[in-house]
């Protein structure tokens, strides 16, 4: 980039002020306080914008605000290596900037604007921002009056710049920042607590679970496995049982069916029971007298009362005829005079009489009835009566016992005959069972131990039920342990659950762990890039830049030929006269504002080998310079810097006039 | 001839992780869930569709994960339909292994999983014929379908396997089938399992992959079911039943230019109005050259979404860069430009996409640090 042509409406102590450079040197002259800081402001706040922070407590806006007259900012010409032209145009009162080319087209909207609303046209015709533009094209005053603090400054700039080809992009702080990231963000085998500690501790306890959750699955797997041949197990045992169970029943119908072949021979022996019964029966009937019903026990009873009533009758007649008597006669003898007693007497007597024959009559009654029973029953006395009722009574009794044992016999008859009708069910369950027998057996077959229960039929019932008895229990135990199983995989499962939960933790965690490495592998890849850019920088920039440094700094102080930008603890090295090499900030002040003079050269023209070329403007650079330092410097500057824009700003005749002597196509600005 | 009626369904991976859904509280359980709600519906439409049988082509559930209690699950709603006979085909991530649940679990009485040989269920009454082979481990290099041919052509041939056509790209160890030979096997359906997506018409429309019955992550899009056919001697009919509610949406963004966080969010925001599904899980994958401020406040931008995305299934992933001119940054002679130049040249020379990723990341943060901003992780 050149500058072309500036105009100053108004800044600072500058009002209506026009400049126009030229390549090669350009000097503008003047005394101090004329103005040639606040033009060298004036290029950066047109090319970048004035800052808005404060120096010293003021922003430039406040400090550059025209002295006289209102209007505030100007138009700055400048031309690129394309030899495009460009003209900015700004009103520092308003902030408004335009930006036109060569045609005087306005070309604002191609430019960018920056956070804080600046147009980014110098950043992008440049390549470089506020920052490097300062650094590297400008040399100012208080760049080069350095006391012994500052000298130690200038040698670490140089120092950057030599490292890392800049001075504002420094590989020690660079190497810091990533270092820092790495420990801070990432952590490493000698860290603890870091994110990736964190997370590799936490990946070890879920994988430590998950191996557990695995081991616990595996096992139910396996229970599950074992469960099924405990099912089978239980299957078969059960069927053995069935067997068994059905062996018992076919036994025990086997039994009955022989039970009742054995009975056909009974049923002819109990009709032979009942032809005896009944005979005797027979013959019992025939002993049995006819009549038999004056036997009954009301019969007998009444016989009995008759009897009674024919005792009693005699014993209350006699006494009721002594009684009476008595009475009379007392009566008698108590009313009627003695005279009268025989007549009284005797009428009592024909009372009694009548008494006595009226009673005597109703025994004969009874008498005759009682008479009538025993004639009838054949007998001539009522003792011999009642033996004869318990003859006959017996009779009956056994006759009764006859019958009942005939009808038992039948009934034994029947129930044996409706057995033998069974026969023919039970045959068909026998076969049944059989059948059964068959299907279970061929369900055990294919056991070891199936032999045994084909042979169990012949067996003893007594085996078979010891048998039974311990498959059963084998059965039961077997159950059993099938409840043990499923409860153990019941309870063994429910842990497996949390498996796809926990593989999906660590799976994020796992990301995360991936993301931290990536990163670390990012950072460490940088630095090792880094560092071996740095070394490629200094490697590659060294010779060249010591070569143009030599170059510079040789004619610049006609002494130090050659600066070795050899970076070590005391930064730039520059050799002696006599060879010996020491370090640039031993220098006296006045040398080292020429070393850094070349060096900014040096910069310079190794950057505008890649990038637009940038002027150098140099503020009072020469003030630390004796008179012969300063016609070198005239000199170098103006024979060598045709294709550089140099802008020197001096209060110094003194300079003026020599370079006016050494460098006589330089272009004089004097200031007013 | 009468045709055969079917339900074709696969790859389920019943109780399977769903690590990207792990951000969510819950989501990924609920998702488990899910699935078995989706078994049971699918079960529910063949007993609706009144089908001869179910093929289930593997993958039913995960091995390495699946609870007794989701077995149980399924086998109960296997129980539902006794008159459907259900037939299984393990697959590489349900092999028919030792002491799996395969072999150990006392299934329905009207499942019938294959093994590892060719077997052959022949229905008399349909006068079709089920043939089967399945994973019986993790991995399966060789096929037993190799020459197959059916026994008795006048019968309808079904084949249930889990396997990928070696038209179809698959890597090995997946029980690759040559289609040619399918195709002259006089096999009338072949229900096969293992690709996640619907693939109908396969093999002249004898072949069919049903897809995953339920979607499993962000690289399977679109809608996810089952198959319910017929087939007889003349060829198959297939109808498409999709059953998934869930869909898994991937959104990009381009975030170009993007200068701040907030322009960040409101683009991002841009794109999902547009956007009308509100039951899916979305993927939000935002890319481009942004300004490095951006970057730099990605923890902020995420904030925010958080903010505008309450009760949603959200997740974002940034695969942003630096809107930084590199190039132009290259050709300077200091440090920053020859570490760019080396990294550019390292980026180019580098093969593989995740390296270059890598070597990019390396790049922005070299040069944060080269201009002397905080280098800070940021999660793409």
């Amino acid at each position: 980039m050149k500058l072309e042509k500036l105009i100053i409406n108004g800044y600072g102590r500058l009002t209506d002020t026009r400049i126009t450079f030229k390549n090669g040197l350009n000097v503008i002259y003047g005394r101090n306080e004329s103005g040639k800081t606040t033009i060298v402001e004036f290029i950066k706040a047109m090319l970048y914008g004035q800052r808005k922070g404060k120096t010293d407590g003021v922003t430039d806006k406040e400090r550059y605000k025209p002295w006289n007259g209102i209007a505030y900012g100007g138009t700055l010409e400048y031309s690129l290596k394309n030899s495009e032209r460009f003209r900015i145009w700004r009103d520092f009162n308003t902030g408004q900037v335009k930006l036109f080319d060569s045609q005087l087209n306005e070309v604002t909207h191609r430019f960018n604007q920056s956070r804080s609303g600046g147009l980014l046209f110098a950043q992008e015709h440049l390549g470089v921002d506020y920052e490097l533009f300062v650094r590297t094209c400008f040399v100012g005053q208080t760049g080069v009056r350095l006391n012994e603090d500052g000298k130690s400054i200038l040698a670490e700039k140089i120092s950057d710049i030599a490292e890392t080809g800049s001075e504002r992009f420094s590989y020690a702080q660079s190497k810091k920042l990533l270092e820092k990231a790495l420990q801070d963000e990432v952590g490493t085998d000698r860290t603890s607590g870091r994110p990736l500690n964190r997370v590799n501790g936490k990946i070890q306890e879920m994988e430590l679970e998950k191996k557990r959750c695995k081991d616990v699955l595996k096992r139910v797997l396996e229970l599950e496995g074992e469960l099924k041949e405990n099912r089978e197990q239980e299957k078969r045992l059960a069927a053995e049982v069935d067997y068994i169970k059905a062996l018992m029943e076919f036994n025990r119908l086997r039994d009955m069916n022989e039970e009742i072949a054995n009975g056909s021979q009974g049923i002819k022996d109990l009709k032979r029971r009942i032809e005896e019964r009944t005979e005797e029966l027979e013959e019992l009937n025939g002993n049995i007298p006819e009549g038999c019903a004056i036997f009954d026990d009301d019969v007998a009873d009444n016989l009995l009362s008759m009897q009674e009533r024919v005792k009693e009758s005699n014993r209350r007649r006699i006494l009721q005829a002594v009684w009476g008597l008595a009475v009379l006669a007392g009566v008698l003898a108590g009313i009627v005079k003695p005279l009268y007693w025989p007549y009284c007497l005797l009428l009592c007597l024909a009372g009694l009489t009548g008494v006595y024959l009226t009673r005597k009559s109703r025994t004969a009654r009874l008498k005759d009835e009682i008479y009538e029973i025993l004639t009838a029953s054949g007998v001539d006395s009522i003792e011999k009566y009642f033996e004869k009722k318990k003859e006959i009574e017996y009779f009956y009794e056994k006759r009764e016992l006859l019958m009942d044992s005939i009808k038992l016999i039948k009934e034994q008859i029947a129930a044996v005959s409706k057995k033998n009708i069974d026969t023919e069910e039970i045959e068909k369950e026998l076969k049944q069972k059989n059948g059964q027998l068959g299907a279970i057996l061929s369900q055990l077959t294919g056991y070891d131990d199936a032999g045994v229960f084909a042979e169990l039929m012949h067996k003893s019932l007594e085996e078979i039920n010891s048998f039974y008895k311990q498959k059963v229990d084998n059965l039961r135990e077997k159950q059993l342990k099938l409840r043990e199983i499923e409860t153990e995989v019941r309870v063994l499962s429910e842990e497996t659950e949390k498996l796809p939960s926990l593989e999906e933790e660590l799976a994020l965690a796992k990301l995360h762990r991936l993301e931290l490495e990536e990163f670390g592998f990012c950072i460490r890849k940088a630095l090792e890039v880094l560092n071996e850019c740095s070394e490629k920088v200094r490697r590659n920039l060294k010779p060249r830049l010591a070569e143009k440094m030599s170059a510079a700094a040789g004619n610049l102080t006609g002494k130090y030929e050659q600066i070795t930008a050899g970076i070590d603890d005391k930064g730039l090295m520059v050799s002696k006269e006599d060879g010996n090499m020491i370090p640039v900030s031993s220098l006296s002040g006045g040398t080292i504002d020429q070393v850094y003079l070349a060096l900014r050269l040096a910069m310079t023209d190794l950057l505008s080998e890649n990038m637009e070329p940038l002027p150098v403007i140099l503020d009072e650079a020469f003030s630390q310079y004796d008179d012969d330092r300063i016609h070198l410097a005239a000199n170098y500057l103006g024979s060598g810097s045709s294709d550089k824009q140099i802008i020197l700003m001096t209060c110094s005749e003194y300079e003026l006039n020599t370079i006016k002597n050494e460098a006589s196509g330089s272009s004089i600005i004097t200031l007013n | 001839m009468k045709h055969f009626k079917f339900l074709h369904m696969a790859d389920l991976h019943l109780d399977a992780p769903f690590s990207s859904l792990s951000v969510f509280r819950g989501a990924a359980s609920e998702r488990r869930l899910e699935q078995k709600i989706i078994f049971k519906k699918i079960i529910e439409t063949a007993q609706a569709e009144d089908v001869d049988a179910v093929f289930i082509s593997g993958d039913l559930f995960e091995h390495e994960y699946v609870a007794r209690s989701s077995i149980a699950f399924i086998n109960e709603c296997f129980s539902s339909i006794p008159k459907i006979r259900v037939f299984i085909s393990p697959g590489n991530h349900d092999p028919y292994v030792k002491n799996s649940y395969y072999s150990s679990f006392e299934w329905s009485p009207n499942v019938h999983i294959f093994k590892n040989e060719i077997e052959s269920i022949y229905l008399n009454a349909l006068n079709t014929c089920i043939y089967g082979v399945g994973f019986s481990d993790f991995l399966m290099y060789d096929t037993k379908l190799k020459g197959f041919k059916v026994d008795d052509a006048s019968r309808i041939n079904i084949l249930v396997t889990h396997a990928t056509i070696d038209t179809l790209s698959g890597q090995a160890g997946y029980h690759t089938v040559s289609s040619i030979e399918l195709e002259n096997s006089g096999l009338d359906y072949i229900a096969l399992g293992h690709i996640h997506k619907f693939i109908p018409g396969l093999l002249r429309n004898k072949c069919c992959y049903p897809g995953s019955a339920a979607a499993l992550g962000f690289d399977e899009p679109g809608q996810h079911g089952f198959v319910v056919g017929s087939v007889d001697k003349e060829g198959a009919d297939l109808k498409f039943l999709p059953v998934d509610t869930m869909e898994y949406i991937t959104l990009e963004v381009d975030a170009t230019g993007v200068k701040n966080p907030q322009s960040l969010v409101s683009k991002v925001m841009e794109h999902v109005h547009t956007s009308s599904d509100k039951n899916g899980i979305i993927r939000i994958a935002v890319s481009g050259a942004v300004a490095s401020e951006v970057l730099d406040e990605l923890d902020l931008v995420g904030e925010l979404l958080k903010n505008e995305f309450a009760g949603r299934k959200v997740l974002f992933e940034y695969q942003l860069q630096p809107e930084y001119d590199y190039n132009e940054i290259a050709r300077g002679n200091d440090l920053k430009a020859v570490f760019v130049k080396e990294l550019l040249s390292c980026i180019s020379k580098e093969a593989e996409p995740e390296g270059k990723k890598r070597l990019e990341k390396t790049l922005y943060l070299g040069v944060c640090a080269l201009e002397g901003r905080r280098v800070k992780r940021y999660e793409t």
